[in-house]
């Protein structure tokens, strides 16, 4: 019996660990299709809802699997289901085909069925642990693949609706939290390094290249030619790199700029403690500052594992779960208020 | 005479040596499986500077392309997608596009990727056959260098364990 969707918590907000300031999440996504069927795509209605079938009687005899179809999910739920990073938006908004979701107990895994790939598989977990959400996908995928027929070429690999996720079909990321390296302005470098290696930035929050609240994704650009270790052990030496850039980055503003970077962290935590209306992009910049506050232990203490679930509940969808509400916007951003207010007590 | 790796009949006038990653592989092919080798392409129009440059530039430019790439009436046999069909949308219709288009797509995922040749993971199902029929290849063109480089001793050895796998193939195939 699968549990209520909004009650499966996300391990890579859940789980953070004293250290998780910088590295706020690892993710492993795998792209598998089935030989038997036509890709999602081009399939028909009767088609996508066998391959529904099909997976949901593998995850009913898997205990810690909960099995969702996507049209049994209201607007609500899915929206919370991106904002935890367990389904895409495009998921989300799939129409005229039958698409199901399963996600584990410990909310780390995550399957998407009949996004651009029959199967979408991934991983999070907090910090970098690239290793580990590979050993989880590995085992998700060996459970499948025992009762599924994969699309696999001997030459090209697992075959991928769009070529780009060919060969290995896994995407590896790392979610990281870089505001002193915006702020020394050797953000741009630091991505033209993460370039060269094959690998690629982006904001994950907002758009534009600082990214909202100095979050950044970097992921694997190759997906074929390349081992799944060789990958996920270039991509982890390449985060440990930049986070020690970032350390070196955050002493320099520490030990120049002291009293500068005590004042935003303080004046941050003043807004968001004090506010009575804010909006998400505004709370996003903030919480990025009392993150950096709280990892050089100045003005603010805060866990991880709270700015993580800050960053989650200050959403649209999650704040209006919290009131059990529709909100418009006005009220979002009251409401948003007040959980700041009550969060960042001190 | 150094015989076709590929008919395996015919005398060998091409010799193909490819440096990837630090190995070294060679092959020796005739004139007649050297026109349509992968590696190599003899004709003519592949060697326009002009069609060069549009797949540089991932563009197409109409005028300056010859009949052989007019391939808009290529079509996949399992989905019906069209060459153009997967041009205009970026996505294939399913795992047999990836044969009816290959000759069009192995540029493409070159480009993408650096290579063509896929070294991560196999599905168990298929991980024996998959690892048995590599190791043959390797094999088969360690040996046509043996036999090049008068090493019979070595060749016979490797002939050997070429017709050990051949046979481990043959069962499982069967089976």
């Amino acid at each position: 019996m699968s549990k209520p969707v909004n009650e499966i918590k996300s391990a890579w907000i859940r789980d953070a660990k004293e250290a998780d300031y910088i590295v706020v999440s690892s993710r492993i996504r795998l792209a598998r299709n089935l030989a038997d069927f036509t890709f999602p795509a081009s399939m028909t209605m009767q088609d996508s809802s066998e391959i529904v079938k099909q997976v949901q009687g593998i995850a009913a005899v898997i205990a810690d699997y909960n099995f969702y179809q996507l049209a049994d999910l209201s607007d609500l739920s899915k929206q919370i289901l991106v904002e935890k990073h367990m389904i895409s938006p495009q998921l989300a908004c799939l129409q005229g085909q039958e698409a199901a979701i399963i996600i584990n107990d410990e909310g780390s895994v995550s399957i998407m069925v009949n996004e651009e790939d029959h199967l979408r598989l991934q991983c999070i977990l907090p910090g970098l642990n690239l290793e580990q959400c590979f050993q989880a996908i590995s085992n998700a995928d060996q459970e499948l693949e025992q009762k599924l027929n994969y699309a696999y070429d001997s030459e090209l690999g697992y075959l991928t609706s769009c070529p780009t996720n060919l060969g290995t079909g896994m995407r590896a990321s790392v979610m990281l939290h870089l505001p002193a390296l915006v702020k020394t302005k050797n953000i741009a470098k630091a991505f033209d390094t993460v370039a060269k290696l094959g690998f690629v930035a982006r904001g994950i929050y907002g758009e534009g290249t600082e990214g909202l609240g100095h979050m950044f994704q970097i992921s694997n650009q190759i997906t074929l030619g390349r081992t799944e270790e060789d990958i996920i052990a270039s991509l982890s030496s390449l985060v440990k790199q930049l986070v020690d850039h970032e350390l070196n980055a955050r002493d320099y503003l520490e030990e120049n700029f002291l009293i500068d970077l005590e004042d935003s962290v303080g004046r941050a935590w003043g807004l968001l403690s004090g506010a009575r209306k804010i909006s998400a992009e505004e709370t996003m910049k903030l919480l990025s500052k009392l993150r950096l506050g709280a990892e050089r232990k100045l003005v603010v203490d805060i866990k991880p594992a709270d700015l993580n679930k800050l960053m989650l509940d200050i959403q649209i969808g999650s704040l209006q779960q919290l009131v059990h509400e529709r909100l418009d916007a006005n009220q979002r951003d009251i409401i948003r208020a007040t959980i700041l207010r009550q969060r960042l007590k001190q | 005479m150094v015989k076709c790796n590929v008919c395996g009949k015919k005398e060998a006038t091409v010799k193909i040596v490819k440096v990837i990653n630090g190995e070294q592989t060679v092959t020796h092919l005739c004139e007649e499986c050297a026109k349509s080798h992968q590696d190599l392409n003899f004709s003519p129009v592949s060697f326009n500077l002009s069609s060069l440059l549009t797949d540089f530039f991932g563009a197409e430019s109409k005028n300056s392309m010859p009949k052989i790439y007019n391939s808009s009436a290529l079509s996949c046999s399992k989905c019906g997608l069209t060459w153009n069909g997967f041009k205009s949308r970026s996505r294939l219709g399913c795992d047999e596009c990836y044969n009816a288009f290959r000759k069009q797509l192995l540029p493409l995922i070159r480009r993408l990727h650096g290579t063509v040749e896929h070294q991560g993971q196999i599905p168990h199902s298929k991980k024996s056959l998959i690892q048995k029929s590599k190791s043959l290849k390797r094999m088969r063109m360690k040996l046509q260098e043996a036999i090049v480089e008068e090493r019979f001793e070595d060749a016979a050895k490797i002939r050997d364990q070429i017709k050990q796998i051949e046979t481990g193939l043959e069962v499982e195939k069967n089976e």
